[in-house]
């Protein structure tokens, strides 16, 4: 029998407040979506349903093909960006966290310094569109963003904690630097590897920065932008319309912006819980013996 | 309401896949098809009343413009447009069709890395005309050779309009026509006129409104009198009708119509303005305004649900078939009460015009697009820009009027965008002819004594900055009545003088004054 302390009641009670802060506005755009817009307007919301009305769904999917084209710019971009930035960021971090490294000072450095001071955004654009001839391709969706410094950091500070004597270990079986890396370091990270994975892919997931500036082609529009842009034309109607722009642009509806923002949000929801697993079991992981 | 949803889909989800071909298609045709363009040509001489084809070189124009949404079969609508123009003018065109919404933003890149642009949207609320000039992202135009190579474009747009477009004294844009002046109206559903035996012949002052504000609140439920958001541009409606104007909705400055010195005032330290204050407040207090309007942003799904009796707008001939649509009514529904005469000043024509890149070698041939743009004769391109290829995107019912095929996968209609918008068909038998009521309200209109005049913001940027956010702190709640008059205002007069409100007027003014000459 667990005993019952003030403290753990407080602390769950705080938890459970946390847990509805974020269970609640979800709750209210599955309410939404589901919600005919008419009744919105003449009721209110509503944290439940109070009619279950499928027609945002239904719009939502009567031109499937944007949509499905833009998910899969999304899942392509978002598993390709996050396998290279994982791997570029551990190789990056495990040289950075070798002690016998003579140039590793320089590399800390070396990476400090885009955190700290950043050309911009022109001249990230000139760099990118002029130089590598990236604009407007599916490239600049993910390359730019290849390796985040701060993960790197995070990781070379998780690598560090490995002790050198497994790498030492590892060279005295035979093992060369590759296989070292491959098959002692690596396995001992994957806690470490599932929580920065997980940054990336979502990072990658809600990217609709990347897409503004430089995508025009239709066909290569990620989810996120999708949205984004739905949203800035509303904003973009409202203001002129009364002015006396003509212009016949048509609003989604409350509804189905609601519905597009879960279809958006849907896939994200249901992988985490399994990366969860991960983050677990990666703590016992890294337990040493000597 | 099926309308709306239908269209909406077509242009906001129904874009990828035909996306995926066309977009190569202009570029590619350079290469290949001089030899069909030397033959084809002399056969259109004759209609072209400008440069025959045969003896104009074959180029490609790089044309970059905002439109709404998203369109399905944009690719092929460029390429019947690239189609027309080369038969006429022997250029092909390469439209690059972009957001309004991240338009402003990705122009700034081009230009920036010095991407050739031939012709390009501009105005005074996204790519902002007047920084671009001061880069120097903006060709200077040749009055003359447009005169000469686009007769039509000289026909079209008013002797003022051309004055809007120039900096300096050098022209650097061609203003696209519409109904550039802004005529202050109210408009109202016809209902509740009716209801309230409301005579709106005799309104001359929005406090007319009042009695029949006063009814609506009293014994409509659920429905309020008049649209108010934070968003609501009350004074870009309402400024001319005060007997001001303004340098724009977050500068406080402002000039007298009428005063031939201009002198810049604190427009809210005026007696017009506080007239208006107390009337929105007084329409807020007594429930013709909602409660949370200082805050609201949009009200669009509202306001197709008949929540709201009437809204603040402008009269233009297609005003009330517009809204008729956005408010899910018929337009014999609506009605439209002007407040005062129609006013033209330089912010409504800067903000639809067009402009020539810098680096672009084919400003002429651009002038002879506009041209066909400003075709009164032969609207095919501008109502093919508009609303897509007949018989597949809407069919013609009579030589001025279409119907729109719905959910067909092009619909555009921004004639202000791209040309003369008089030129456009019309989408609604209900909406009444561009000509002559269209020119007419641009050539009646007051002119603006300022007109020409932009003012230069680089001397005073970080009182600028400054008071723009005092606007935002204050003028929501003032606009929409939700605060006191009396103490805000002074609070706002206040925090602007703070702001360095008098740098601000003594700079505008000395510039006024120098541009006056």
């Amino acid at each position: 029998m667990r005993r019952i302390t003030i403290g753990k009641i407080a602390s769950h009670l705080f938890i459970i407040l946390i847990c509805i802060t974020i269970i609640i506005p979800l709750m209210y755009i599955v309410s939404i979506s589901f919600t005919s817009d008419s009744y919105i307007v003449h009721n209110g919301y509503s944290l439940l349903p109070r009619e279950f009305n499928t027609i945002a769904y239904r719009q939502a999917f009567a031109v499937p093909e944007m949509l499905i084209r833009s998910y899969g710019v999304t899942i392509f971009v978002t598993t390709a960006g996050t396998s290279l930035s994982l791997s570029m960021t551990t190789g990056i971090a495990y040289v950075a966290s070798r002690r016998d490294f003579r140039y590793r000072k320089f590399l800390s450095v070396f990476l400090l310094i885009p955190l700290l001071f950043n050309g911009g955004m022109v001249s990230q654009y000139l760099v990118n569109t002029q130089l590598f001839h990236l604009g407007d391709t599916i490239w600049v969706l993910f390359l730019p963003y290849g390796v985040n410094v701060w993960y790197a950091f995070m990781m070379r500070s998780f690598m560090s904690g490995i002790p050198f004597e497994l790498i030492e270990a590892a060279k005295i079986d035979g093992a060369n630097e590759f296989k070292t890396f491959f098959r002692v370091v690596l396995p001992l990270c994957t806690s470490a590897l599932a929580t920065i994975g997980l940054f990336y892919a979502f990072a990658y997931w809600n990217d609709w920065w990347l897409a503004m500036m430089y995508i025009m082609n239709q066909k290569l529009i990620p989810l996120q932008y999708m949205l984004q842009r739905i949203m800035q034309n509303i904003e973009f109607f409202t203001r002129m319309a009364p002015a006396g722009m003509a212009t016949t642009i048509d609003v989604p509806m409350e509804s189905l912006r609601m519905a597009l923002a879960l279809l958006a949000a849907g896939p994200m929801l249901i992988v985490f819980p399994f990366f969860q697993r991960y983050f677990v079991e990666g703590v016992a992981v890294g337990a040493v013996k000597g | 309401m099926k309308k709306t949803i239908s269209l909406l889909l077509a242009s906001m989800l129904a874009l990828s896949l035909a996306g995926c071909g066309g977009g190569s298609e202009p570029e590619a045709s350079p290469a290949a098809e001089p030899p069909v363009s030397q033959t084809e040509a002399p056969a259109v001489e004759s209609e072209s009343d400008t440069a025959a084809p045969a003896d104009l070189e074959e180029v490609t124009l790089e044309w970059y413009l905002a439109i709404p949404g998203v369109q399905k079969d944009a690719d092929e609508v460029i390429a019947e447009a690239s189609r027309m123009s080369k038969e006429k003018i022997n250029a092909n065109l390469n439209i690059h069709f972009m957001d309004f919404s991240n338009y402003g933003q990705q122009m700034q890149l081009l230009h920036s890395s010095n991407t050739v642009i031939d012709l390009m949207y501009t105005s005074n609320w996204t790519n902002d005309f007047y920084t671009d000039v001061s880069k120097g992202a903006y060709q200077e135009l040749d009055f003359a050779k447009i005169q000469e190579l686009a007769p039509n474009v000289i026909g079209g747009v008013s002797e003022a309009a051309w004055k809007a477009a120039e900096v300096d004294g050098k022209l650097y844009a061609i203003p696209n026509t519409q109904v550039q002046a802004r005529w202050p109206s109210i408009m109202l559903m016809k209902k509740y006129v009716d209801k309230y035996s409301f005579d709106t012949s005799t309104v001359t002052e929005i406090q007319d409104f009042t009695p029949l504000f006063k009814e609506i609140a009293d014994n409509e439920a659920g429905v309020y009198a008049i649209v108010m958001s934070r968003n609501t541009d009350v004074l870009g409606f309402y400024i001319s009708k005060m007997g001001y104007e303004y340098f724009g909705a977050q500068n406080p400055l402002g000039v007298k119509l009428g005063d031939a010195s201009l002198e810049v005032v604190n427009l809210y330290g005026t007696e017009a303005m506080r007239e208006l204050l107390d009337t929105l407040r007084e329409w807020y207090q007594m429930g013709a305004i909602r409660e949370d309007a200082a805050t609201v942003t949009d009200t669009v799904g509202e306001v197709a649900n008949g929540m709201y009796a009437s809204m603040f707008g402008v009269n233009n001939p297609d005003t009330l078939v517009n809204q008729a649509r956005l408010w899910s009514v018929t337009l014999e529904e609506l009605v439209m009460v002007p407040l005062s005469d129609p006013f033209l000043s330089t912010g409504s024509i800067v903000a639809t015009m067009s402009a020539v890149g810098q680096n672009s070698k084919n400003a002429e041939r651009v002038y002879m697009l506009y041209n066909m743009l400003y075709d009164e004769q032969d609207n095919s391109l501008i109502d093919l820009l508009s609303f897509g290829i007949e018989g597949k995107h809407y069919n013609r019912v009579a030589p001025d009027l279409i119907d729109v095929i719905p959910d067909s996968g092009y619909y555009v209609d921004c004639g202000w965008a791209y040309g003369n918008l008089f030129n456009n068909s019309r989408t609604d038998p209900t909406q009444p002819d561009w000509r002559p009521l269209g020119p007419q309200i641009n050539d009646t209109a007051i002119i603006s004594d300022m007109l020409g005049f932009s003012m230069n913001p680089e001397p005073i940027k970080s009182e600028l900055a400054q008071i723009s956010s005092v606007m935002d702190e204050f003028v929501p709640s003032l606009m929409t009545g939700s605060v006191d008059v009396e103490e805000y205002l002074a609070q706002l007069n206040d925090k602007l003088e703070k702001a360095g409100m008098e740098t601000v007027r003594a700079e505008i003014q000395s510039q006024l004054d120098a541009w006056k000459g």
